[in-house]
């Protein structure tokens, strides 16, 4: 199906084809796989604030990293790119041994471009406002639900003692990646990336 | 970024670089749930003890393999922090700051131990898996196990293109730099609101240098034969065929005892 004019649908970087399973073609693999190193490279930043915060139990910036990126791209990939975005990472962080909890990683990123493509499949434009909220607000959501149990199984710690740990992490979850998504969607739109 | 654990298993000097990748990962597997069954601390302790004389005899580089550990440390200290201030049990002292009771417990205080023991356990099986599987026999291991090419290579390939990425980082940083914006100087607090000027430039040439792989990966006609070869080959031994066993043996043996309650 193709699109009608000033509408934007995943994936954007082959918008007539189903965003399951997305652009699985050599470029859309390569990209996917370029994404997540260019997210490797950002997370260097934000593993380091917080590790020196919270010891990386409580990840503030790498979430705004990894909700933006793994957005972009669910976004522009389709659910597969997306997924390989969000699994590349926790595999290079294990294999680096840059963080012990990395493994739990691939679970919550791929539940990220999950998301991303639930919501995005919502929209007739994901390079809008509402989309990216939308995002966000479910990515948040998932993930303080799926930081529960790995704080009460693996760490055992008293979850209702970190619920202001929770929501200062979504406070800053919600707002800040929907900026970076809206941006860098804007921008990949205007450099060419998007295709019919 | 830390030295990438797999250059040992390129090296190819012991012999545990050449047991199947997945017998390293049916003992990462056995490890996890032992870590996962139980706090007890004989039980995490002889797993550990297991671990290092697994490193010994296979003679694993200590330095590159351990270092790791010192990155969880920080972990660590906030877990048994967090368990020392939060549990109910075992008060040992208690203050009043603020209007607010701190209290200090030395059941939380062991939990935070022991904790940090499992932490230990499941970060040092996976850096020794990382340590001695070599990039494409895992590639061909998962292939072996039916997943598409494209999708097992995409972990090799994006091992061979991550120092190139960095550098790229490395790059922008620098002109950002030169331009005046420099994210090192920025307050720890804001830094990743300022991470902005370097993400763009970064996805873009990302993005750029993909499409120009992609073409040439096209161009050897990649992923175009079903039946593909492959220069590395993976066979299972009689050794990875007892270490298996073992492994999994010993998982069910702990897992059992844990749902018992005898642990």
């Amino acid at each position: 199906m193709a699109a009608k004019a000033g509408e934007f649908t995943i994936p954007l970087a082959k918008m007539s084809i189903k965003p399951v399973p997305g652009r699985v073609d050599s470029k859309g693999i390569v990209s996917s796989i370029f994404l997540s190193l260019a997210m490797i490279g950002l997370l260097q930043f934000a593993e380091r604030l917080d590790t020196f915060f919270f010891g990386g139990l409580f990840p503030v910036a790498g979430r705004i990293i990894s909700i933006t990126m793994i957005g972009l791209g669910t976004m522009l990939y389709g659910l597969v790119g997306g997924i390989i975005v969000a699994d590349i990472n926790p595999l290079i962080a294990t294999a680096t041994g840059t963080s012990p909890i990395a493994p739990f990683w691939l679970l919550t990123n791929a539940a990220q471009a999950v998301c991303a493509w639930l919501v995005g499949a919502r929209f007739k434009n994901v390079i809008s406002w509402p989309c990216v909220v939308a995002y966000t607000v479910a990515a948040s959501v998932v993930l303080v639900a799926m930081y529960i149990p790995l704080h009460v199984f693996y760490f055992k710690m008293p979850w209702q003692k970190m619920l202001n740990l929770y929501a200062f992490q979504t406070l800053l979850s919600i707002p800040v990646p929907a900026i970076f998504l809206r941006g860098l969607l804007g921008v990949i739109r205007n450099a060419g990336f998007v295709e019919e | 970024m830390a030295r990438l654990l797999y250059t040992f298993a390129l090296e190819g000097r012991s012999w545990v670089t050449r047991l199947h990748p997945m017998t390293m990962a049916t003992l990462v597997l056995s490890v996890a749930i032992v870590a996962f069954s139980t706090l007890h601390l004989g039980v995490l302790g002889a797993t550990l003890l297991v671990l290092l004389l697994f490193m010994v005899v296979g003679r694993l580089p200590t330095r590159t393999t351990l270092a790791p550990m010192v990155l969880i440390l920080p972990l660590c200290f906030f877990i048994t922090l967090i368990q020392t201030l939060a549990r109910p049990e075992g008060i040992v002292a208690s203050w009043n700051l603020l209007g607010r009771e701190i209290t200090i417990s030395a059941v939380g205080f062991i939990l935070g131990l022991r904790i940090t023991l499992r932490v230990v356990l499941l970060a040092m099986i996976l850096t020794i898996f990382f340590t001695v599987v070599h990039p494409a026999k895992f590639t061909k291991a998962l292939c072996d196990l039916r997943v598409p090419f494209k999708y097992a290579y995409s972990f090799t390939l994006a091992l061979r293109f991550l120092p190139l990425m960095l550098e790229e980082l490395a790059t922008i940083k620098n002109a950002q730099q030169s331009r005046g914006y420099d994210i090192d100087q920025v307050n720890p607090f804001l830094r990743v609101f300022r991470i902005f000027p370097l993400m763009v430039p970064l996805v873009l040439i990302a993005l750029r240098r993909a499409s120009t792989i992609a073409l040439a990966l096209d161009l050897r006609a990649f992923d175009a034969r079903p039946d593909r070869t492959f220069f590395v080959d993976v066979n299972r031994g009689p050794l990875d065929l007892g270490l298996r066993a073992v492994g999994l043996s010993a998982a069910a043996v702990v897992l059992i005892a844990a749902i018992a309650g005898w642990l």
